[in-house]
């Protein structure tokens, strides 16, 4: 399972009983906070449209595990509404050195921030809700289009959205 | 031909609701002709549509494929998730 309406587990996902033969377990958490671009958060509503976000997030899985040779990756998320402080994301990976754990870990929660379809609405001290401004993922954006709506992804790019 | 649209993220508020069906005219094709005609029937979703993706189940689709009568169109604005 990738996508849950109740408070995550880490447990489950960090493969703890196998991979004797890593020496690094990364885990990355995300949560919730009460700031945004200058506004006061109160609580988040996080929607999926999960046929597709549950393939993109077991392809990114094995993406990370392929691209960093490393034997565990698993990445979950939460919906539905969430209070500050609540864990949003984790994804737990396991190597044989730290090296490609931070790598690798890093690596998947960016896809999953980039890929997943996956909204985040924002409730104000000041009573209004805003959905983040996000990643276009809309697979024959035309060029022109992609300067404006697309971010550059690249590894200094400041992301607007990156709040987690 | 009668399509359904799905609204996801923004667009649910643009729309006014989680989901349309709308009859399309005669020359709908593809997926751009299919957007196109929403946007006649719900200008306020016009601004936002070069920016959407859509799929079908689990797939994304391009603009160019066909749409069939009885299609579910599910539209996805840009993702904020993390």
């Amino acid at each position: 399972m990738y996508l849950y309406e109740t408070p995550l587990i880490l447990d489950p996902i960090l493969g703890m009983a196998e991979h004797r033969d890593c020496g690094a377990l990364s885990v990355f958490a995300g949560t919730v906070r009460d700031l945004n671009e200058g506004k006061r958060v109160l609580r988040l509503k996080y929607t999926a449209f999960a046929p597709l976000a549950e393939k993109l997030m077991r392809e990114i899985e094995q993406e990370t595990r392929e691209k960093f040779g490393v034997p565990h990756c698993r990445v979950i998320h939460r919906i539905g509404m969430l209070e500050i402080g609540d864990i949003a994301i984790y994804c737990a990976v396991r190597a044989p050195h730290r090296g490609e754990a931070f790598a690798a870990c890093k690596h998947a929660v960016d896809e999953v921030k980039h890929r997943v379809p996956i909204w985040k609405e924002e409730f104000f001290e000041d009573g209004t809700s805003a959905f983040n401004q996000g990643c276009c993922i809309r697979p024959d954006l035309p060029q022109e289009h992609a300067h404006d709506h697309a971010h550059g992804h690249g590894v200094h790019h400041d992301h607007k959205h990156d709040h987690a | 031909m009668v399509v359904t649209f799905e609204f996801w993220g923004a667009l649910r508020r643009a729309a006014g609701g989680d989901e349309r069906a709308l009859t399309l005219p005669a020359g709908v094709l593809s997926v751009a002709d299919a957007l196109d005609a929403l946007a006649d029937a719900v200008p306020a979703l016009g601004e936002y549509l070069d920016n959407t993706a859509v799929a079908q189940a689990d797939r994304l689709l391009l603009r160019t494929e066909a749409v069939e009568d009885g299609m579910r169109l599910s539209l996805l604005p840009p993702v904020a998730g993390g």
